[in-house]
């Protein structure tokens, strides 16, 4: 075998879920014996065989890439349900396995992949969907880039024409239900669940989670970081749809227009909101030259 | 009439960018620390800002690494790693401590 056989058969063992005890899999995805995979690259120890040393990063990476992703996402998991989390994970990992260098991006596929797959979330799919943007939402606020902002003198130079840029940071969420107050509830669980010395409560982890009732009624969230720590704060339909139209590289005056778009704010009262959104917008640092200029 | 509206809007909005960014580097100069640090507690709350509780830099510092030697939690199928060093190439870790997902069982 050469190096390229023998990296595709390891990472092809490595990445197929482990059985019910932990262990690896006797055959392969395409029905061979993976003890005679495992004897053709790898050769037994004084301890052990050529399956057995092939099994130990097997179950290494299932291991760590379940833990990272139930680590990012508590609330998802508490929402549908340990059980049925860690079937969603297996599913998820199998479909989207790890290709970074960082299990950072471990989760960047899962809200497109949860959407397509409502099977795994069960009754709660809507809402699932929902927790599961806004904590990948955090990971991504959480270590995004970071630009400058406008300055006086930028600002003195805009006209309706001009384009602005929004931090790399913000993220801008539509949800179905205001899940945002749940999923601090769900982290703060979380963090409860975990002692100073790292130790879970497995029996408390892994019982069911009695959920506070949660309307479904349209909510629009941003996601963002001050000072290195990831907040977010409820928008205005109106001061998403022009954050969004702003994002898409629409003129100021045109992203204004986005915003009161079949808006049910009274004319009279426009010019005082505006103010004020743009005016906390500035004060957050959301508001950067557009992208490509200084 | 409209045009009007729209020039309103735009006042409006450039009247807002400039009073933020007032706000904000009059917060900036006001740094605690070393490290600049903004002190913009106040600010932030008025503006209906909520912690996330996501923002732990320990949680996502071990991310990338390989090696879970030292880092704890260790744990295999049979003994974990009891009585071992170093679960480093004995596989099987899980720094958080987590049991296996039960979808494994099914």
């Amino acid at each position: 075998m050469n190096l390229e056989a023998i990296q595709r058969a390891m990472a092809a063992a490595v990445l197929q879920p482990l059985t019910a005890n932990e262990g690896m899999r006797a055959k392969t995805v395409d029905g061979r014996a993976m003890a005679e995979v495992a004897a053709s690259f790898i050769a037994p120890n004084s301890r052990l065989n050529p399956f057995e040393r092939l099994e130990i990063y097997n179950r290494q990476y299932w291991l760590r890439v379940l833990g990272s992703l139930a680590e990012d996402f508590p609330a998802l998991r508490a929402v549908v349900g340990a059980a049925r989390f860690d079937a969603l994970a297996v599913a998820y990992l199998t479909e989207h396995p790890s290709r970074s260098f960082t299990l950072r991006n471990l989760g960047s596929k899962l809200v497109d992949w949860l959407k397509a797959h409502p099977e795994f979330a069960g009754r709660r799919h809507a809402l699932a969907m929902d927790v599961a943007r806004i904590e990948w939402a955090f990971v991504e606020s959480f270590d995004s880039a970071e630009r400058a902002p406008l300055t006086p003198a930028q600002i003195a130079a805009l006209d309706g024409s001009s384009r602005l840029g929004l931090q790399p940071h913000l993220h801008l969420m539509v949800l179905h239900y205001a899940a945002d107050e749940l999923v601090l509830d769900l982290h703060k669980r979380e963090k409860r669940l975990t002692s100073e010395a790292g130790v879970e409560h497995e029996e408390e982890e892994r019982a069911p989670v009695n959920l506070p009732k949660v309307r479904r009624r349209a909510t629009w969230l941003a996601a963002h970081r001050v000072d290195f720590s990831v907040y977010y704060r409820r928008l205005a339909r109106e001061e998403f749809l022009t954050l969004e139209a702003l994002r898409q590289a629409r003129s100021l005056g045109e992203a204004i227009d986005a915003g009161f778009a079949e808006s049910a704010i009274p004319e009279r009262r426009r010019a005082a909101c505006v103010q004020e959104w743009f005016g906390t917008w500035a004060e957050l640092g959301w508001i950067c030259a557009a992208d490509g200029e200084a | 009439m409209k045009n009007q509206i729209n020039a309103l809007l735009l006042s409006a909005a450039l009247a807002g960018l400039t009073g933020g960014t007032t706000v904000a580097a009059h917060a900036s100069t006001n740094v605690s620390g070393q490290n600049g640090v903004r002190t913009t507690s106040a600010s932030l709350l008025k503006a209906g800002l909520r912690y996330s509780g996501s923002a732990d830099t320990a949680k996502h510092s071990c991310k990338g690494k390989n090696d879970c030697k030292g880092q704890g939690g260790c744990k295999s199928s049979d003994n974990g790693c009891k009585g071992k060093n170093s679960c480093k190439g004995k596989g099987g870790c899980a720094t958080d401590g987590s049991p296996m997902p039960h979808a494994f069982l099914a």
